[in-house]
């Protein structure tokens, strides 16, 4: 039998860093796709979030979380939002050469329904607070085929990179 | 030396719309070391019902499971045992809910079946579940089901084999 994961394209961030990167003209013949990150963020903090769009959309974006950090187990919802989180991974002040990682999964991201996205991301670092991992229900409501992704942040390290992968 | 394909698509379900509670996926080959079940569900006609899995169409109390769930204001966990299904109580009848499943060691015939599992409900919950299905037997068989609502046109499922190959 065939393998059915195919690499579609893989993004490396340069020394410039990049406040955003993007996942244009997605090839619409794969059921699932699955995008999987190394990032780092150079927010002054410990962490730093990473946000998710579609199709350059800036509305229409909700979410439910389940978040682990800090000691203690929380739980947030957001609608009516212009993207949706996908992580909160290491920022400028995270462990030297630490990198969080996250996984996102778009079943039927073709289709003419809204889009489920699911997500587990994790950052960690050698400090008592501030890091954080999280697992994300979120939904892009909006019919539309998913032609492109845009991947954000206040900026994006070095060495970060994001893979997208179509599943059949 | 040939690579050897180690994610493969063992059976795919697209339901039409068809009136029914039930999907099952059968005759899984035990030819594979772990399966990844990859479902996007959706049903209609909210009751209070909600999604649940069985193995092999085994409807006895064998199953427990413990999940940890972010309700979008709260962070909880609990424990169901002997109960004769595994649940997600965080169905959704307006957007399609993606579930992902590992069964591991799935065919083997000398221990219990471990499963873990992801479901992301934007709607409805967030959560991260394993569960036990306490038999021996290989796992042949798949269902999700409802209690009495209907399983919505357009809910998928896959089932991945996944075989340890040469790199």
């Amino acid at each position: 039998m065939a393998l059915q994961l195919y690499k579609i394209a893989t993004v490396e961030v340069g020394s410039a860093g990049a406040s955003s990167i993007a996942f244009s003209s997605i090839p619409q013949g794969y059921t699932d796709l699955k995008l999987v990150g190394s990032v780092r963020t150079t927010n002054a903090s410990t962490y730093g979030a990473v946000d998710m769009t579609f199709n350059g959309s800036s509305t229409g974006y909700s979410s439910k979380n389940l978040e682990g950090g800090d000691g203690a187990a929380n739980s947030y919802s957001t609608t009516g939002a212009s993207t949706i989180k996908v992580g909160y991974v290491s920022g400028a002040n995270a462990t030297a050469n630490a990198f969080g990682t996250l996984e996102a999964y778009i079943p039927s991201y073709t289709s003419s329904n809204n889009k489920s996205v699911s997500v587990d991301s994790a950052g960690e670092t050698n400090a008592t607070t501030g890091i954080y991992m999280n697992l994300f229900a979120n939904l892009w409501s909006n019919t539309a085929a998913i032609t492109s992704i845009t991947l954000s942040s206040n900026n994006l390290g070095q060495y970060t990179t994001f893979t997208l992968y179509g599943i059949l | 030396m040939a690579k050897t394909a180690t994610y493969s698509l063992i059976q795919s379900y697209t339901h039409s719309g068809a009136s029914t509670t039930t999907i099952t996926l059968s005759s899984i080959p035990a030819t594979f070391t772990d399966l990844v079940v990859v479902s996007n569900v959706l049903y209609s006609a909210n009751n209070g019902d909600y999604m649940s899995w069985r193995i092999n169409g085994d409807s006895s109390s064998l199953y427990s499971n413990t999940p940890l769930v972010g309700t979008g204001s709260v962070a909880e966990s609990y424990r169901a045992t002997n109960d004769t299904k595994i649940a997600f109580y965080g169905s959704s009848t307006s957007n399609y809910v993606p579930v992902i499943t590992n069964f591991m060691d799935y065919a083997n015939t000398t221990t219990n079946k471990t499963i873990l599992q992801r479901a992301s409900g934007a709607a409805s919950s967030v959560e991260a579940r394993v569960g036990l299905y306490r038999s021996t037997a290989a796992i042949s068989s798949i269902s999700l089901f409802f209690a009495v609502a209907s399983i919505a046109a357009g809910t998928n499922i896959k089932i991945y084999g996944i075989q340890a190959g040469n790199a």
